[in-house]
């Protein structure tokens, strides 16, 4: 693989598998329709808050964006669906993905523009964005592009800053104490879940645990430079944290982890998962040949 | 016959050359990278929730001092069914069009002037018309006593504001 420092330019335009990016949209894309629907649902409920609840953000007073109407989030709720259903077929690929794009990010402004910002979508917007640069793309098609490759490269940075960056606001805005503090003691406190709660007996776990959680996450860009292997590894282990967060105290950050498949080689699953059904079926026709 | 490689046989273009960028697709694509970047490091370091999608990221990064409270904040409402009685409502988007935290950030405001939470009323009134109306609102933060980072078990209300229908 081209070194990142020795040869940015290569690095960033390292070609992948058409099918890898397809399949990255085919998982995109139902999760905007999922998350739309059933995971963020504040920016629909903020078209009954009354106006006076509404804080424009920097974007929103650039663009004249106006407070949520029931309307209005009808209007960007089912567009986003139905725009997300169009670029799920592969039609079309950069018309609907631009809308879906534009819907789903207006979306999230008014879910945000209310005094509240969740801080697990900022890779999600730059792949919502960056998707439809690239044209048709099929699960099958194997021709290495540098298109596709430039999104997941553009996807799998974004995604690290979340971590190095979410260290960094934790040294901005807690100190350097950070790592000794309280912290995820606050959290299991305001929102542990029954099975965790054991974890306030044990305070000095939780300390451990930030401590390092901030090591990792300080150290996650090193995750650019190990070999492939290993960097799926790391991957694995980043969704283990998740779901430990999770079980803890109920928070996913979902669009994230969407965002994290952009470092495995999904078409090569995707094969592994065809072949494995491919021989179950051919297994059932014809049961005696398996030899099993 | 063989049910081996059924995949792979009939992938396209396995072998073929990678599909290139022109060098200007190349040049459009990296300046945007460039863009975002700032984007990202400046909301880091000099800028606020505001900036989304720059902002911080800032989950759970500010300390909480081992010795000090956990404050939660909750409302409590008084129904046209049992006009006397103070009961606890969630403080959810279903409920009351918005969250806890958006509620939490606006506790100054609320200070300065408890009217708003009539807003609250009919924004309830909205989203549950078959619920008893809210003649009466108060927002109450409850803190929970913490010694050496563990829960003491204690805790303490402090009443924020109220309002009552007229």
């Amino acid at each position: 693989m081209e070194c990142p420092v020795t040869r940015p330019d290569r690095w960033l335009f390292t070609p992948v598998p058409l099918g890898r990016l397809a399949i990255f949209r085919s998982l995109t894309y139902p999760f905007v329709i999922v998350d739309v629907l059933l995971l963020h649902t504040s920016g629909w409920y903020h078209g009954y808050a009354d106006p006076v609840w509404y804080e424009p953000l920097v974007i929103g007073e650039a663009l004249g964006l106006p407070p949520a109407t029931l309307a209005l989030v009808q209007f960007l709720k089912w567009g986003t669906v139905i725009a997300a259903l169009v670029a799920l077929t592969g039609r079309w690929p950069r018309l609907a993905g631009a809308v879906v794009a534009v819907g789903w990010i207006w979306y999230q402004y008014i879910a945000f523009a209310y005094g509240k910002v969740d801080h697990d979508r900022g890779d999600f917007v730059v792949a919502l964005l960056l998707l439809p640069t690239v044209g048709s793309a099929f699960w099958r098609d194997r021709r290495p592009s540098q298109a596709a490759g430039f999104v997941l490269r553009a996807v799998q940075l974004t995604a690290i800053a979340t971590y190095f960056l979410s260290a960094w606001a934790k040294v901005r805005f807690g100190g350097w104490d950070w790592v000794n503090s309280a912290t995820m003691v606050r959290a299991v406190v305001r929102r542990g879940t029954p099975w965790m709660r054991w974890l306030l007996d044990a305070p000095w776990l939780l300390q451990a645990a930030q401590w390092g959680l901030f090591v990792a996450e300080m150290s996650s860009p090193l995750i650019f430079f190990v070999p492939e292997r290993v960097r799926r590894w790391l991957v694995y282990g980043w969704f283990a944290f998740h779901t430990l967060t999770y079980a803890s105290i109920t928070i996913a950050f979902w669009p994230h982890l969407v965002m994290l498949l952009a470092f495995l080689p999904l078409e090569e699953y995707a094969d592994r998962l065809h072949g494995w059904f491919a021989r179950r079926h051919a297994g059932r026709r014809v049961p005696t040949s398996v030899g099993r | 016959m063989a049910t081996g490689e059924p995949v792979a046989a009939r992938a396209i273009g396995q072998e073929s050359s990678p599909v290139l960028l022109g060098r200007a697709s190349r040049i459009w694509r990296t300046v945007l990278v460039l863009v975002l970047a700032v984007g990202f490091l400046g909301g880091t370091t000099v800028g606020d929730d505001h900036w989304w999608p720059f902002s911080p990221w800032r989950m759970y990064s500010t300390s909480t001092d081992p010795n000090t409270s956990v404050a939660s904040t909750r409302i409590e409402v008084r129904t046209a069914a049992d006009p006397g009685r103070w009961t606890p409502a969630p403080l959810t988007p279903e409920n009351v069009g918005l969250n806890r935290a958006e509620i939490e950030g606006r506790l100054d405001q609320i200070r300065r002037d408890p009217a708003m939470l009539a807003t609250l009323a009919s924004s309830h009134q909205a989203l549950r018309p078959r619920e008893p109306a809210w003649v009466g609102i108060r927002v109450v933060i409850r803190r929970y006593h913490l010694a050496d980072g563990a829960l003491t078990g204690e805790f303490s209300d402090e009443d924020v504001a109220q309002w009552s229908a007229p």
